[in-house]
């Protein structure tokens, strides 16, 4: 198998190239994962730098650009990338280094939505109610791994990351705001109402494309603007 | 770590802009096929002054003016809220608030040139 | 180049090292009592290990079953084979209903009964009234309630703004002239730069070591950094002989599948299709203690009962389940066994292994969080400025066998106990940055990753890291003895030549993991010789620590916990705690399920 994966180290390179990995075919088995092929060619090239962690698919860390469609290398499996596999970092963010990214705006624009419960007074006796149809209503978007696929696939992310909040904060934005415990649900949607917010999406829908938690950010973002209608 | 994009029109609500450009798409969709029946129905014209003649004299003729009037309106909030959006997102960051300003001047002058061109094929003084 | 000792140093109240569930509330705890505080993690927050738990969290809120804490407590002593602190354990599950409310509060999205309560689920090793029926005490989030608690946690420390050093990785511990920790050397992660952070009080909650064995359903980041730092810093780590191997990891593969799905009801079944656990526990049958079931699952195994071409794995089936159940309360089990087994389990079996989980031992530490050690005269005292929460401490609440739905539980209350204490002493004594560090060992230690390869050996970290996870896997798995120990420790010392001879091939700084894996693998070895010495030294059958040749718990000369220290591989051994402060003791008694 052979993989090309976009080499970048700040301190030596001008700028990201291509280098070409094999992998012999009997180093891998039927069922191998991308993550599994990455740590086999870090035996070969111990400099190559990618995030991972869990190698599961819940903590978000090993998003990046595969044969052209961001994903997590280590719910990916081998058998369905044919024989040549290209990687790049996830892209519209700055590279820090190999398959690294810089994720500092996407972090920020995730904390400017206020992605955080305000509920009613603390009562250490009872908990808040909440019944199963309103919990239902933070499935779909509470599962958020924040591993930045969506929003680095993201074409209104890509022009102003520094302005538009991104599917996935807004998909945090909306959990908080559906959430039948939160308190702030008008503040929150006056703060989501800016020419640069939630209403600078175009529904491209490359987010809900590349969620590996198969999640809809784009769906989330059209009830944001239908609860934002209705209800300022 | 925020820029401040500091887009003069930022006062407009994304929430209103959205609701103006639903408003006046759903309009337009009624109104053109509408427009496209009457001047079916009329007699052939041979120039456009022949054509706004026949329409500024149809039958309630006051409630078709109105109904373009409103659709030119309509369309140009209609285009405003998409321009203005492609504006926003694609022109270089130092310049947005050039294009911006560019951008309404055309709209302003296209909005007088309709009214004169109205004038002109509707003869009204 | 080389290192010398100037660092840019910064100043905090608290150092909190570790950025999951215990590290987080921690924080948060501190930063709502105005202190200043650094956040270091070695990754960014929600990548902490605390995302993956699924099943749930442990308090006897009584939302489903009557339940009381004395139920709970009296089920985690039977649970810890006798071995847990009573007091500690009396207190933690005291305090669960509140800080389960609190957790609620913060925003974990629990799922819901109908009446509008938090949903609890069976889970093994729960009873009603002392062993009696089984109990509902388990809340949950689906089968995500780690990902739920860790991403509530960060989410309220935005919140509150915190101070975060993401992909800061610590290297040690660094004391001043009078020999007392007063600080952490770390790395930045992003640029290879070195930095002093000091601080009165650090608190490690650097979660788990799950990494030294081979099969296992820890994240690769779970090198029990913190045990190396306080193995070096000259600290006993306590109970290392104890790892939980859940019954039921992705065989072959070792991604955890919940005990949650044996909690809603999922049988296990060997090749004959026998549900063999009517043998091992005739009473609670899947919902026995972790151990048991693991025990129960490897002889099935080893028996020549196992599925599959080599025989090597059982079955767990939920195919007898509604969808519904399926769909709503175990989604993410559904998508790992897709993933990774290319199976639904709607229709067909997971196949299923006891895989390593949980290191019941760690830093040995009080109710109030402080690390012990015992001083000359073999008192155990509190270590000044030294602190440890979560899977990394050993209060010990979970003694020789964790129940499920513990470990959530433990994070939470002893984060917040452990912030709570160092809050009393900043409000008593505030923080004094006129210190000199001792910063010679560590400098030490990195200088010499700075050796280049002089000789012909292509020995590398990864290849001794993968060397030892085979030895402590064949060594010290499920079922132990004495002469496969024994062979461990001494293949363990060539284990430790080869470390102290590799060299690192990459020299660069941006981002590099060679050396990064290279300064986790000084702490994988520290901790395979710590499990191996404690678990030779106790001869018995307690909990996870399961011998062919002593198979039975002895009380009379075994009923205390082990200390391990780095240094001559030393052990020294303290009674365990078997009075609680309000309930009457809990006598050790035999172990039925």
């Amino acid at each position: 198998m052979k993989f090309i994966i976009s080499r970048y180290n700040p301190e030596t390179d001008q700028a990201p190239y291509d280098q070409t990995f094999e992998l012999d075919n009997s180093q891998l088995s039927a069922d191998s994962m991308l993550l599994d092929a990455l740590h086999l060619i870090r035996e070969q090239e111990p400099s190559l730098s990618y995030r991972s962690s869990c190698q599961e698919g819940v903590c978000g860390s090993d998003g990046m650009n595969v044969n052209g469609k961001n994903r997590l290398s280590c719910v990916t499996s081998l058998s369905e990338l044919g024989d040549t596999i290209t990687l790049k970092p996830l892209p519209g963010l700055p590279i820090i280094k190999d398959l690294i990214i810089d994720m500092e705006l996407f972090y920020t624009q995730y904390k400017a939505v206020k992605p955080f419960l305000e509920a009613k007074p603390l009562d250490l006796e009872h908990e808040h109610l909440q019944t199963p149809e309103e919990r239902s209503k933070l499935d779909g978007a509470y599962e958020c791994i924040l591993c930045g696929c969506c929003s680095t696939s993201c074409p209104s992310f890509w022009w102003n990351p520094d302005q538009f909040a991104g599917p996935a904060a807004l998909l945090a934005a909306r959990r908080f705001v559906v959430d039948s415990r939160d308190i702030k649900h008008i503040d929150r949607l006056k703060e989501l109402d800016s020419p640069t917010q939630t209403f600078r999406c175009r529904h491209i829908q490359n987010c809900t494309d590349a969620c590996p938690k198969g999640l809809n950010p784009s769906h989330a973002i059209q009830e944001l603007k239908s609860i934002m209608v209705k209800e300022l | 770590m925020k820029m401040n994009l500091n887009i003069k029109t930022a006062s407009l609500s994304g929430r209103k802009a959205h609701i103006w450009q639903r408003l006046s798409a759903i309009y337009l969709l009624f109104y053109s096929p509408f427009l496209a029946l009457v001047i079916t129905k009329l007699p052939e014209s041979a120039s456009l002054k022949v054509l706004a003649y026949n329409l500024s004299h149809l039958p309630y003729s006051g409630v078709f003016e109105l109904a373009t009037l409103i659709a030119v309106l309509l369309l140009l909030v209609h285009a405003w809220v998409g321009v203005r959006d492609i504006i926003i997102d694609y022109a270089p960051r130092a310049s947005v608030n050039l294009w911006l300003t560019v951008y309404h001047s055309f709209l302003i002058l296209l909005l007088i040139n309709s009214i004169l061109i109205a004038i002109n094929l509707f003869g009204y003084a | 180049m080389t290192f010398t000792d100037s660092f840019p140093t910064e100043t905090f109240d608290a150092l909190v090292i570790g950025a999951g569930g215990a590290g987080m509330r921690a924080a948060l705890q501190l930063t709502e009592n105005g202190h200043k505080i650094a956040m270091v993690s070695k990754v960014f927050p929600t990548r902490s290990h605390t995302v993956a738990a699924q099943g749930g969290v442990n308090a006897a809120l009584g939302n489903v079953t009557p339940d009381k804490w004395e139920w709970h407590m009296y089920d985690t002593i039977k649970g810890s084979d006798f071995l847990g602190d009573q007091d500690a354990i009396e207190f933690m599950c005291q305090e669960a209903s509140e800080i389960v409310r609190e957790l609620e509060h913060f925003g974990v999205p629990f799922t819901r009964l109908d009446n509008g309560k938090i949903y609890q689920r069976a889970f093994g090793g729960q009873s009603q009234n002392y062993g009696e029926d089984q109990a509902h005490r388990t809340c949950a989030a689906a089968d995500r309630t780690g990902h739920a608690i860790l991403h509530s946690l960060y989410q309220q420390n935005i919140r509150l703004g915190t101070t975060f050093y993401d992909e800061y990785y610590a290297v040690d511990l660094l004391k001043n002239q009078a020999g007392e920790v007063n600080g952490a050397l770390v790395m930045n992660i992003h640029n290879g730069e070195y930095k002093v952070l000091q601080s009165p009080h650090i608190l490690l909650a650097t979660g788990g070591a799950g990494q030294v064995f081979r099969n296992n359903t820890n994240a690769s980041i779970n090198t029990g950094d913190g045990l190396g730092m306080v193995l070096r810093a000259g600290y006993p780590l306590q109970d290392m002989e104890f790892w939980q191997f859940h019954p039921t990891g992705v065989s072959g593969k070792g991604m955890l599948i919940s005990e949650a799905v044996r909690g809603e009801g999922g049988k296990l079944r060997n090749a004959l299709g026998e549900a063999f656990m009517e043998k091992y526990a005739p009473r609670v049958k899947e919902l026995a203690s972790r151990d048991v079931v693991a025990r129960a699952i490897a002889i099935e195994v080893n028996e020549g009962r196992g599925c599959g071409p080599d025989k090597d794995y059982v079955l767990l089936d939920i195919s007898h389940l509604p969808n519904e159940i399926i769909t709503e309360r175990l989604p993410g089990i559904r998508e790992i066994s897709q993933t990774f087994l290319g199976i639904d389990p709607v229709k067909d079996p997971i196949h299923v292994y006891p895989t390593c989980h949980y290191m019941m031992g760690g830093i040995p530490t009080n109710i109030a969080g402080q690390v012990i050690s015992p001083d000359k005269n073999g008192n155990q005292q509190p270590v000044k400025g030294l602190y440890a929460i979560g899977e990394c401490a050993c209060v010990s609440v979970h003694g020789a066998n964790r129940l499920g739905g513990n470990s959530l539980l433990d994070i939470v209350v002893f984060g917040r106990k452990a912030a709570l204490t160092i809050h009393e002493s900043l409000v008593n004594t505030p923080a004094s940055n006129n210190v000199t560090l001792d910063l010679s060992a560590v400098i030490n230690r990195l200088n010499r990753w700075l050796k280049r390869n002089d000789t012909s050996s292509n020995d590398s970290v990864t290849q001794i890291k993968k060397d030892l996870q085979h030895i402590m896997e064949k060594g010290c798995g499920v079922f132990r003895d004495q002469a496969t120990m024994q062979n461990a420790f001494e293949e363990l010392q060539g284990i430790q030549q080869r470390l102290e001879n590799v060299c690192i091939s990459d020299f660069s700084n941006v981002f590099n993991l060679e050396r990064l894996a290279a300064y986790e693998l000084e702490n994988l070895v520290t901790i395979g010789f710590a499990t191996v010495t404690s678990a030779l030294a106790r001869k018995e059958s307690r909990g996870a620590h399961s011998r062919v040749d002593y198979t039975e718990r002895d009380d009379e000369n075994w009923l205390q916990h082990t200390l391990y220290f780095q240094k001559n591989h030393t052990l020294t051994y303290k009674p365990v705690n078997l009075s609680p402060k309000h309930h009457k003791s809990i006598e050790p008694k035999p172990r039925v399920y």
